[in-house]
């Protein structure tokens, strides 16, 4: 008789062991994943080993309030420096963008902040951005300023750019199609080298929000 | 997500068969999946797209192209200088033979310049090519907002998957 209540009592051990062991494996595989800084720059965020705070900045945007560091705190903010005559890489990234935010699912959409700060200020008025930049996404932020505080807040967050002259007089701004990204804290945490994709730049902003929020 | 895919698909097979309908049946060059992209109303210029296909057993060169709804269209290349974009325009563009040339976002397009009013997305526009020693070979673009790939933001190497 107490053999066979043994004999049970393992069967019972086993299979409970068994549960615990598949349940578990079944939990670690439906976490999403998590990289680690070296696997983030792999697949295209550079994280800054300390993120770095802007300073002071002064600019405005597309519905003509003040645009400066209390503005992108609370939240996680995307800055693409782009301007509205560029008919190439500007929509294909700005359309990036609205395709991102769509995707993003769970915690990770909760209020990230997306930003088009423009390298043409001469053209890029507030007007002109409201014009433009709400086409893409409603919730996008245009922002314009004085050439030299767009250049100073661009090269504090590694992001260059150039007005050339043509002949003609006409110009064109070579700029990059990196995206800043700034923390909560309003400091500059990263960048997203171009070119993006959608899939590895979902997994490594995650990850980024992830770990920061740890 | 499914239902976006289904009528971009559906927007690119009607496409193709209006391309169809008009009478593109040449032999040697044909152009797929040409389209314009939509910029808010207001816009000056905007930028098209498509593959040109040279079955041929000679290299053509693509000397020019004109629009009905643009002054002016250029062949443009956005080129990556010190990691900075930046736009060139090309003189011609050839296409060698057997060759698939895809014009894509992030890299080669055309820039339709001094537009009377932007297309909207539905819409399509008539892009004519013209080359150096065959005739005219056009098409009718469709006008989306973006390509059916928004998941990657292109590149020179991007090729247009068909």
């Amino acid at each position: 008789m107490s053999q066979s209540r043994n004999i049970k009592l393992t069967i019972a051990g086993v299979l409970l062991f068994i549960t615990v062991i598949v349940a578990g494996f079944v939990y670690r595989i439906s976490l999403p994943r998590i990289m680690t800084a070296s696997e983030m720059s792999a697949n295209g965020l550079y994280l800054l080993e300390t993120p770095r705070n802007i300073g002071e900045f002064d600019l405005i945007d597309h519905y003509g309030n003040p645009f400066n560091s209390s503005t992108m705190e609370g939240q996680w903010t995307l800055i693409f420096f782009g301007f509205t005559h560029c008919p190439d890489i500007c929509p294909t990234t700005m359309t990036f963008l609205n395709a991102f935010l769509e995707s993003l699912e769970g915690t990770e959409a909760e209020n990230p902040q997306v930003v088009m700060v423009s390298v043409d200020p001469a053209r890029d008025t507030v007007q002109q951005l409201a014009d433009y930049v709400p086409y893409f996404n409603p919730d996008f932020t245009g922002v314009t300023g004085e050439f030299l505080d767009i250049h100073r807040f661009a090269t504090k967050l590694n992001t260059p750019f150039r007005k050339v002259t043509d002949e003609d007089g006409s110009y064109q701004v070579d700029h990059s199609s990196n995206i800043v990204l700034i923390n909560p804290r309003g400091d500059y945490h990263g960048f997203f080298r171009a070119p993006l994709d959608l899939a590895k730049m979902k997994v490594t902003y995650r990850s980024a929000r992830f770990i920061w929020g740890r | 997500m499914i239902k976006k895919g289904m009528v971009i698909g559906l927007a690119s097979v009607i496409s193709l068969a209006v391309a169809a309908a008009q009478g593109e049946q040449d032999a040697v060059l044909t152009i797929e999946n040409a389209w314009v992209r939509a910029l808010p109303p207001g816009q000056p210029n905007t930028a098209a797209y498509l593959t040109l296909v040279n079955r041929g057993g000679e290299a053509v060169v693509v000397e020019s192209v004109s629009s009905d709804v643009a002054d002016m269209v250029e062949i443009h290349t956005t080129r990556n200088a010190d990691g900075l974009m930046r736009m060139a325009q090309l003189p011609s563009l050839e296409v060698a033979s057997g060759q698939r040339l895809a014009l894509a976002p992030g890299g080669t397009h055309l820039m339709l310049l001094g537009l009377e009013t932007m297309p909207v997305a539905g819409d399509t526009v008539q892009l004519c090519l013209q080359f150096a020693s065959h005739r005219d070979v056009c098409t009718s673009a469709v006008v989306r907002k973006s390509s059916d790939r928004s998941d990657s933001q292109g590149g020179q190497n991007h090729q247009h998957h068909q």
